[in-house]
């Protein structure tokens, strides 16, 4: 019995979800008594594969370069990991899109359920996960012989980057399934920290009430270094992207400051962050839900205090 | 092409929801429930593909006890063409529903399959992805954007970075993501109208298909609550309390 | 919080809130009012927030009133928005019926002050332009009022109670209520105990529960309610663009249903058959904000007629369906005064317009509470008009049925089938087989009137003469020639007793007891300002015991109120002697030859005066004899031990077969009250008018010693009476369909000002006059005085005629 990692990688640069992912497995490794591997999947991605055999507790680590996969498809991804499959007794993968994407596809041809966005190892079956937005936890045993999990890495320490030597063995198998092709994408570029990993998130709702307003939040940003967000409201609205989104449906983060800024709290902005260290509330409705889960709150307008916030920070930084 | 739209009746969104105090679940008897947020958004996108032209049929299948047939109607009401209830009073797992509706797609031989991307209530976000997967379909996960034309559907995926363009080919299954559409709300007469429409009412053993569930839930708490936190005056209070009593900046 | 307080407000819904407001308001500023949750997460939140100032009666319209005036100041009070759209509101006419409850209604309207005017179609339509007036035949419309923001209002309060100095205290849940051994209340809550003097119930959904910590088994229980929102309508949003004022709110009673706008779009509230009663047992224990899931079937007929009346409604999709719960009661009043058998404990309950109510009900019950009586005739809404009868059961029947009956044409003779029928006098089926259609007081079943041969016995309601006006005249002169039968067990009866009795009555009530055992007097229970709160015959037994008998409707008002007063060293025994009592009612002409054939004793003038009371036998059976009668004839009333009524009703249809002894009902019985200027406790008797305003000289002797409210009554005469009561003739009223009688609540008009109003009113077969008792102004009291009087929209001319038309002399009851 051993555990498979799901690298979460864009082919040149090993994403940091994957060592959170590492930690869960290596608690699995340990409960199981078995070895810890990673598969890196992708196109001209050998360089991930050598920073991820560099990871403490890793015994060996699969490449699969193809050009098939070189945009994760899910119909291109999900044969590889069926057939790769049977040597495991687990699947442990970030809960990122790509995860989110393709693991359930290779639950269901392993005819086992998919487990998604544990929160914690009880044991080798048995796992904690957030349902209702997180208002809830369920713990739940599986009975499946292969289990199939993706993590939410915001409740997990990252795995050390190094101290591991394992080896690096190609794997082919990959096939063109012939029903998807990429076309391209737009993604968000950006100097700052990833939302899911920053240790201070800066956040917006509608109360910022333009675009351009996120400046002011972006200013702030840089200097704490951190990273921006936003809620539904916010991203429906068109001031931001949409992976700036964070919420039940959107981005879960877990950073030790979060600020809120004009974001009213509503239960389903408040799954995606309500597990921050702290949190700082800066909105002028006093009867706002997000005070409720503020360890600080400014009852104050935020065009007012996003200006004096930053004139405080440059003394105090 | 038919196209067949997935749907699951769950506690509404504005509930505070209740854990039971014997840790056996969430409580919903007497409790508001409605139409999962995502499946109205997936019925709309169905809707407007058969006022298109795209689509001549909307079929709304539920996998639910018998109040499931509500929020069937409600799809009617929306303007689905007829409704399909699998009658099943426990509660099932991704995978059970993701057969159920093969079995279903296998008789009904819809284009496309629309879900929403995940459940409100289980939050899996998984359904949709087996379904694919069983079918040896091509998928498009969390989409915003769906443009049918021949034998292909172009879909833009909210991902994690920002947007990705995919273009697979129909037969497909799409789960769709909160920017889409904005679901109509039905009219009065049309929610009338609905009681009139049909629902085939079957039960998985009809389907040949077993739903037993592969996870047992152990327990169900609530998490640990957060202590009630402090007003501060002014930004330059914020600023002294984040980096002397809370020392994270 | 506090450890001590005057007064504990138990639930901080609209209701609690505008109670502890105006208590604070008054001057007990030591108050505190206590919320198991956040205030409004009952019912209040999800309120559509509508204020009807129409109501049919003359004390619950007061309360409505208060409110509409009230509210909108609380914004310069508090500096919080209440969100007051005073957009008006209209009442939509189908038939003709509708259109003479309207009268009706604008006559009560107008003695209380409030405005409202009536409108042709063409005129709703330039109100409301998406209405289809198709059918209608006219409307009224209240300008002044409309709709509030719910919790935004209660919020004001809140506030308002909080600056004048009371306490509110949230996520506190009352865990028990006790008394302590100083007399005082203990309220025990999960968050520490509070001792106070009062204790005021307005918990809304949980009122049984609280009822219960203290033993008491509230009438209210909790029916659903839903209402449809929209989406916003292209014609709405065009016409608010286009700086038009908002439609008003618009109520199709014919329809049963209400409708206004919101944000945009159209907010339908339907009052529909079949909604179900909730929260039976009492909502969970952590209910909060809580909405039930809807059910739009049992809503499609009113659905239909909304959009048939206004289509746009159709037009547009729905965006929400709210169904939650709303407190009811068995008549669809609410209960605002004091709980029966328990000191200081107030009920605030079963507020099924609690947004509307609230604002009078809090300043009344505070004024109640703190001055010992209200200022308004709150007999409407005693929560003691209901009794023990009032079973969980019961409630679930009657609480539907009033939910579904709130919008039904509300005929003054109206009877409600649900529950009943309940408590039977023995001779019920007797009565049922003699023609008897009957309707419902206090739970009992009461012959009305009866059926002749040939004709269906169903009852048929009317603001004019109805199907039964022939039948019930045949009663009446039936009496008047011969001999009647009425069934009025449904008297309340008590004996009051004891070496302190005497003294201790005296002081209750206004009249001089009667000297001698066997002596009967008509004794009224003054309030401390003087008015009239109850009215007693009171038959002396024995030195020590007096019998004393009161309308059946008041049983637990008026015996509440005994008990209450007797005193704490004892010496006054108080006995109920209600339901082991039966009462039969002979009377006419013919009562002497009749008595005489069914008993031995002597019923001549010499040996059996008038208001006198004998122990006799009629057949095998002990009865106490009284001969005392409400319809002004020769006549006794028959008090017996309710085993043997039977026994006493076939000895008397047997004797009295060739006497032409026959039943009358109720409606027989006010027809010929009406003829005698005989009062009645709640229309020509009330707190609002003083004892000597509504006539009542000859039984109120302030000489004679002290007595409650005889200072007070006293000062007022030294003030001056504004109002005295007349009895009237209305001239010009003659066949049944297009003149109708007064029914009470008309204004009487001179020269074009309104100067007083009418209070009950009938047509008198005996004299064959259509006949008012009246409230008219002192200098206007003499006969021969002349008014107009208004009857369902038609200005008829009264005159003032001399008490008691029929008989003036008397000659006939004291033959």
């Amino acid at each position: 019995m051993a555990v498979l990692v799901i690298a979460e990688h864009d082919n040149s640069e090993l994403k940091p979800a994957t060592l959170n992912a590492v930690t869960v497995a290596q608690e699995i490794a340990k409960e199981i008594g078995g070895d810890l591997e990673i598969l890196v999947a992708g196109e001209g991605c050998g360089g991930v594969a050598e920073a991820a055999a560099k990871i403490a507790g890793v015994s060996r680590v699969l490449l699969a370069d193809a050009p098939e996969l070189a945009n994760q498809l899910a119909e291109n991804l999900t044969p590889l990991l069926v057939k790769l499959a049977s040597g495991y007794s687990h699947l442990v993968a970030p809960a990122t899109t790509t995860a989110k994407n393709v693991m359930p596809r290779v639950a269901v041809l392993l005819d086992v359920a998919q487990i998604s966005e544990i929160t914690a190892v009880v044991s080798a079956d048995t796992f904690v996960r957030p349902i209702y937005a997180g208002n809830a936890l369920a713990t739940v045993q599986s009975s499946d012989a292969i289990k199939v999990i993706t993590v939410r890495t915001t409740t997990f320490d990252a795995a050390a980057a190094e101290g591991g030597g394992a080896t690096v063995e190609a794997v082919d198998g990959a096939v063109d399934a012939g029903l998807s092709s990429f076309l391209g994408q737009d993604l968000t570029k950006s100097e700052r920290p990833e939302l899911t990993t920053a240790d201070i998130v800066i956040s917006g709702g509608r109360g910022m009430q333009s675009s351009d307003n996120f400046a002011l939040l972006e200013s702030i940003a840089d200097k704490l270094g951190a990273a921006v967000g936003a809620s539904r409201a916010a991203v429906d609205a068109g001031y931001v992207p949409n992976d700036y989104q964070i919420g039940q449906t959107g981005k879960v983060v877990a950073p030790n400051l979060y600020i809120a800024v004009g974001i009213s709290g509503a239960i389903q902005h408040l799954a995606g962050m309500k597990d921050s260290k702290v949190i700082v509330a800066i909105n002028k409705d006093e009867e706002a839900p997000i005070f409720q889960v503020a360890d600080y709150g400014l009852v104050e307008d935020l065009f007012t205090a996003l200006p004096a916030l930053a004139e405080e920070l440059d003394k105090a930084l | 092409m038919k196209v067949l739209v997935a749907i699951k009746r769950v506690v509404d969104f504005n509930v505070n929801i209740r854990v039971r105090g014997d840790g056996s679940g969430v409580e919903t008897n007497n409790v508001k429930m409605s139409m999962n947020p995502f499946d109205e958004i997936a019925v709309e996108e169905a809707i407007r593909m058969r006022e298109a032209g795209t689509a001549e049929e909307v079929v709304a299948v539920s996998i639910g006890p018998a109040q499931s047939a509500e929020t069937i109607r409600t799809a009617l009401a929306m303007g689905a063409d007829r409704g399909i209830h699998v009658l099943c009073e426990t509660q099932t797992e991704p995978l059970a529903v993701a057969k159920l509706l093969k079995a279903i797609v296998e008789k009904e031989d819809p284009g496309l399959v629309i879900l929403g991307k995940q459940a409100i209530d289980d939050d899996c976000n998984q359904t949709g992805q087996m379904l694919s997967a069983l079918l040896g379909w091509a998928q498009g996960a969390f989409i915003s954007k769906l443009a049918v034309a021949g034998g292909n559907a172009e879909v833009t995926r909210e991902v994690d970075g920002g947007l990705e363009k995919v273009s697979i080919k129909i037969p497909a299954v799409v789960t769709v993501d909160l920017r889409l559409n904005e679901p109509r709300y039905a009219s009065l007469p049309n929610i009338m109208k609905a009681k009139k429409k049909p629902i085939d009412q079957m039960s998985p053993d009809d389907l040949g298909v077993d739903v037993a569930p592969r996870m047992k839930i152990l327990k169900v708490e609530e998490p640990p609550k957060r202590q009630a936190g402090v007003k501060v005056e002014n930004a330059a209070q914020l600023v002294d309390k984040l980096k002397n009593e809370a020392k994270v900046i | 919080m506090k450890t001590q307080a005057r007064a504990v407000v138990i639930g901080g819904g609209v209701v609690g809130v505008s109670t502890l407001y105006h208590l604070a308001k008054k001057g007990w500023t030591d108050v505190v009012l206590v919320e198991r949750k956040e205030l409004t997460s009952g019912s209040t939140w999800h309120a559509a927030g509508l204020l009807p100032l129409f109501n049919m009666s003359y004390s619950v319209g007061q309360l409505h009133k208060y409110a509409v005036n009230f509210y909108p100041t609380l914004e310069d009070e508090t500096g919080l928005k209440v969100g007051f759209s005073q957009v008006g509101n209209i009442r939509l006419a189908m038939n003709r019926d509708r259109m003479d409850e309207y009268h009706q209604y604008a006559a009560v309207a107008a003695t209380i002050g409030v405005q409202v005017d009536f409108l042709t179609p063409g005129e709703v339509k330039a109100f409301w332009p998406l209405c289809d007036t198709e059918g209608l035949i006219g409307a009224i419309r209240h300008p002044q009022d409309g709709y509030i923001q719910s919790a935004d209002v209660t919020m004001a309060m809140a506030k308002g109670a909080r600056d004048m100095g009371a306490e509110i205290y949230r996520h506190t849940k009352v865990t028990a209520i006790e008394r302590t051994p100083a007399g005082e209340w203990l309220v025990r809550t999960d968050k520490g105990d509070i001792t106070c003097e009062h204790v005021v119930s307005a918990t809304g959904n949980f009122a049984r529960q609280t009822g219960a910590m203290v033993g008491l088994d509230i009438p209210s229980i909790p029916v659903e309610h839903q209402f449809i929102v929209t989406e916003p309508h292209p014609e709405v949003v065009k016409r608010h663009q286009q700086g038009l004022p908002e439609m008003g709110v618009l109520r199709e009673p014919d329809g049963s249903w209400y409708m206004r706008e919101e944000a945009g779009g159209l907010l339908l509230g339907p009052y529909e058959h079949g909604a179900p009663c909730c929260y039976v047992d009492g909502p969970p224990d952590d209910c909060e904000n809580e909405l039930f899931n809807a059910d739009l079937d049992r809503l499609e007929p009113h659905i239909e007629a909304a959009i048939n009346r206004v289509p746009a409604f159709g037009e547009v999709g729905v965006k929400e369906v709210f169904n939650g719960a709303i407190a009811y009661t068995p008549d669809g009043s609410p209960m605002v005064g004091p709980a029966w058998d328990r000191p200081n404990f107030w009920i605030n309950e079963g507020h099924s317009f609690g947004i509307t109510a609230a604002g009078g009900a809090g300043w009344q019950i505070a004024e109640w509470i703190i001055d010992g009586a209200p200022t308004i005739d709150m007999m409407g809404v005693d929560p003691r008009r209901f009794g023990d009868y009032a079973t969980k059961e019961y409630l679930i029947a009657k609480n539907e049925e009033a939910y579904a009956n709130v919008f039904v044409i509300h005929y003054p003779d109206e009877e409600r089938p649900a529950g009943r029928p309940l408590r039977t006098a023995p001779c019920y089926g007797r009565m049922k087989a003699l023609g008897a259609v009957f309707g419902q007081k206090f739970g009992w079943e009461r012959p009305n009137w009866f059926a002749p041969e040939g004709m269906a016995r169903k009852d048929h309601w009317s603001f004019r003469r109805s199907k039964w006006f022939g039948p019930v005249g045949g009663e009446c002169r039936n009496v008047a020639e011969n001999v009647g039968l009425l069934d009025m067990t449904a008297f309340a009866k008590c004996r009051i007793s004891g070496p302190g009795a005497e003294a201790w009555l005296d002081r209750i009530v206004a009249n001089r007891l009667p000297q001698k055992t066997g002596r009967i007097i008509l004794g009224h229970a003054l309030n401390k300002a003087g008015g009239v709160h109850s009215e007693f015959t009171i038959l002396r037994q024995g030195d020590d015991s007096f019998y004393l008998v009161s309308a059946g409707a008041f049983t637990r008002i008026d015996h509440d109120y005994l008990k209450k007063q007797l005193p704490e060293g004892g010496g006054v025994r108080f006995d109920d002697l209600t339901n082991q009592t039966g009462v039969l009612v002979v009377a006419g002409p013919k009562a002497r030859e009749l008595m005489s054939r069914v008993s031995k004793a002597d019923f001549s003038n010499q040996a059996f005066p008038w208001l006198s009371g004998q122990d006799i036998l009629v057949g095998l059976a002990p009865v106490n004899a009284m001969r005392v009668n409400y319809v002004g004839e020769l006549g006794w009333e028959l008090h017996h031990p309710m085993e043997y009524q039977n026994h006493i009703f076939d000895a008397l249809m047997a004797a009295g077969e060739d006497l032409g002894l026959k039943p009358f009902g109720i409606r027989a019985m006010d027809s010929m009250r009406i003829e005698k200027s005989y009062r009645m406790v709640g229309t020509e008797l009330s707190i609002e008018y003083a004892a000597f305003e509504s006539g009542l000289q000859r039984f109120v002797h302030p000489g004679k010693g002290d007595f409650i409210g005889r200072d007070a009554l006293v000062a007022w005469r030294q003030r001056g009476f504004r109002n005295q009561m007349v009895t009237l003739e209305i001239e010009g009223v003659t066949d049944a369909d297009s003149h109708v009688d007064p029914l009470g609540g008309n204004p009487l008009f001179r020269a074009g000002n309104m100067v007083g109003r009418v209070t009950g009113g009938n047509y008198g077969f005996r004299v064959g006059k259509s006949l008012a008792l009246a409230m008219a102004p002192v200098d206007m009291a003499g006969t021969g005085n002349t008014f107009d009087i208004d009857i369902l929209g038609d200005r008829k001319q009264a005159t003032v005629i001399e008490e008691s038309p029929y008989d003036p002399e008397n000659t006939r009851l004291r033959a």
